[in-house]
């Protein structure tokens, strides 16, 4: 078993009256990518907050390597990079600036500027003001400033939300390669398309509770359904669409017949999106 | 607290300071503005009284013996003239005498002089100048009234150097740039909070000790060196410099702890500046004391800023000593301080 890097123990946080985090419990492993998904107002991001020592004091116990985030928030602070959902950059100063000026409150003097702005595709604008820039030219900044302390973990809150799919993909992209590196990354989103394709496990939050916690193969397997679409193009040149029940003992004979008989033109799997999960757990979409 | 990131901070926010056009611009031409109307004031006082006179047969003597009281005899050549200068402003009272004055008086009558004033004259004054008629009258009749004054100024003797009015300012200017820099610090957390920047500052390894330290020196900063700037340029600072910089920088220290205050009540900037101008009013109250000695009663000592004003004119206008402002620097300190700690632990719950 990995080490754990995040182990969460019975959190609950209130905002006033608002119960934000009521008693959620999760760990996750050193090299791990765990998508957090639910809605907007499930708790998500006052999850993060709390992981990353924004939001304390908070009921529960959040240990981050192994140590209390209550008790060494900075010690913490100094490991992880945080992207934060709304774009929080200093838009009067250029991108090298910025990424100077963050790399200095880690105590670092030099950093290598130019090989993060590479990273996210912005070599050749480093000197240019933020200001200038592109939505998804400040998100891949984001992303860059993220990196400048080399992160052991990295919370990222709707890292592609709104991007283009060129820079969707640079986003995506170095969030794989950090995990390469063994970096421990916890995606917060409502992009299930996304969590599917980036994440080792996913959570799903609701109301400020864990309704769901495994891999995304897993879940589709215990909440999908065992089936098979076909589309048939009939003689009189219309399409007839037929669902095969997979698991029955004359499954195999019917697909065999299909396939032999039939003038077959699609066959997909009927498996569950993680969306139609989260709506069968939740009773809900992600909207 | 970390030196380098409270260093690195305050760098930052001079960098955008001087970037935005508005904030790094403006208060540039604001001090230079006030260095101008500086100098365009007139250095000096008037401390004679100017009175009109209109009538035939004014002897010089009583010219002179007037003029040496301080007052200035201006012999009109027409009761319209005596009126229009009176009421312009050039005569702080004008009087017509008869020509038969004197026979008239001879005689038992009771001959009419008449004394015409501006419209904003106070009625104290108006007596104290009909007082000048009765003594101009006896004067012209040769018979001075026969009594001896004793003079005797108490207080400083400031016959013969009055303190001009722009000199009077100057601790008012100092005043006002020192407590703009309130809004100053209040804007930077509060802007910090609206982009979204502090959260993630407070990621970081920088905590909210040295954030508040970094926005605290830099507005204590540019509210000492803007007034030290003005103070320098005026030609004031030499008068007392080691009281004055001690002073100035007191009242710069009120900035942070009344700019962590602001920025606990604003929400936006919006409110910031609507919250600093309440703190600015109130605050610059002390400096009408300077500007019209005794419209203010003792009731002013409650506002912080009055020690700081009181300082500075004290040392400005009557060459005082540390053993006369000593009382005003302790309390000032203190004042800072408290205020300080009070701003600093609201902003953090608020930030929180």
């Amino acid at each position: 078993m990995p080490a754990k890097t995040i182990s969460v123990k019975d959190l609950e946080y209130r905002y006033g009256a608002t119960h934000a985090v009521q008693g959620i419990s999760f760990e996750v492993a050193k090299g791990e990518i765990l998508g957090f998904l639910g809605p907007n107002g499930a708790g998500k991001t006052t999850t993060v907050k709390v992981l990353t020592g924004l939001l304390p004091p908070f009921k529960g116990e959040v240990m981050i390597f192994g140590k209390d985030i209550a008790r060494n928030t900075k010690k913490i602070q100094a490991r992880i990079g945080v992207s934060f959902e709304k774009t929080n950059l200093y838009e009067q100063m250029t991108a090298e600036e910025n990424l100077k000026f963050f790399a200095r409150l880690f105590g670092i003097r030099h950093v290598d500027s130019f090989h993060l702005l590479e990273r996210v595709e912005l070599t050749g604008k480093e000197n240019d003001r933020v200001e200038t820039y592109s939505k998804g030219m400040k998100q891949r900044l984001m992303m860059a400033r993220t990196l400048v302390n080399t992160p052991d973990i990295l919370f990222l809150d709707e890292p592609t939300e709104g991007l283009d799919p060129v820079s969707a993909d640079t986003i995506r992209r170095i969030i794989l390669e950090e995990r390469e590196r063994g970096a421990t990354v916890f995606l917060t989103t409502h992009d299930m398309h996304e969590a599917d394709k980036l994440s080792d496990r996913v959570a799903f939050i609701h109301q400020g509770k864990i309704a769901a916690i495994d891999t995304p193969h897993s879940l589709k397997q215990a909440y999908g359904e065992r089936a098979v679409n076909v589309e048939i193009l009939q003689d009189d040149g219309t399409l007839r669409k037929e669902k095969l029940i997979l698991g029955q003992k004359s499954s195999a004979e019917e697909l065999k017949h299909m396939m032999e008989k039939e003038n077959v033109v699609t066959m997909h799997s009927a498996e569950a999106t993680l969306e139609d999960i989260f709506i069968q757990i939740t009773g809900r979409g992600l909207a | 607290m970390d030196a380098g990131a409270v260093g690195t901070l305050i760098k930052k926010d001079l960098i955008l300071l001087f970037r935005n056009k508005a904030l790094g611009i403006m208060p540039h031409v604001f001090l230079v503005l006030l260095i101008v109307i500086y100098f365009i004031m007139p250095g000096t006082v008037n401390e004679k009284l100017k009175l009109a006179l209109y009538g035939t047969n004014i002897p010089q003597i009583l010219i002179d013996e007037m003029a040496e009281s301080g007052v200035e005899l201006v012999i009109t050549n027409s009761e319209e003239e005596l009126n229009r200068g009176v009421e312009d402003g050039d005569f702080i009272m004008g009087m017509t005498i008869p020509d038969d004055l004197l026979q008239r008086i001879s005689t038992g009558e009771r001959p009419e002089v008449k004394a015409v004033f501006g419209p904003s004259v106070l009625p104290a004054m108006k007596k104290a100048e009909l007082t000048f008629t009765e003594q101009i009258i006896f004067l012209l009749q040769g018979e001075p009234l026969n009594i001896r004054v004793e003079e005797k100024i108490l207080g400083p003797d400031m016959t013969g150097r009055q303190i001009p009015t722009r000199d009077r300012l100057i601790p008012i200017f100092a005043l006002f740039i020192i407590l703009m820099e309130i809004m100053g610090v209040a804007i930077l957390i509060v802007e910090e909070h609206e982009r979204g920047t502090l959260s993630a500052l407070l990621v970081t390894s920088m905590s909210m000790g040295s954030l508040l330290t970094a926005k605290a020196i830099t507005g204590i900063g540019l509210a000492f060196l803007q007034a030290v700037f003005v103070l320098t340029a005026t030609g004031i600072l030499i008068a007392n410099p080691l009281i004055l910089l001690t002073g100035l920088f007191l009242g710069s220290m009120l900035v942070a702890g009344l700019g962590f205050l602001v920025a606990t009540l604003g929400r936006d900037i919006m409110t910031v500046i609507a919250w600093s101008i309440v703190v600015l009013l109130t605050l610059f109250m002390p400096a009408f004391n300077i500007l019209l000695p005794g419209v203010m009663s003792d009731w002013v000592k409650i506002i912080p800023s009055y020690y700081l004003t009181d300082l500075m004119h004290r040392a400005v206008h009557f060459d005082a000593g540390w053993a006369e402002i000593w009382k005003n620097c302790v309390l000032l300190l203190t004042i800072d301080l408290c205020l300080m700690a009070v701003g600093s632990f609201a902003l953090r719950r608020r930030l929180a």
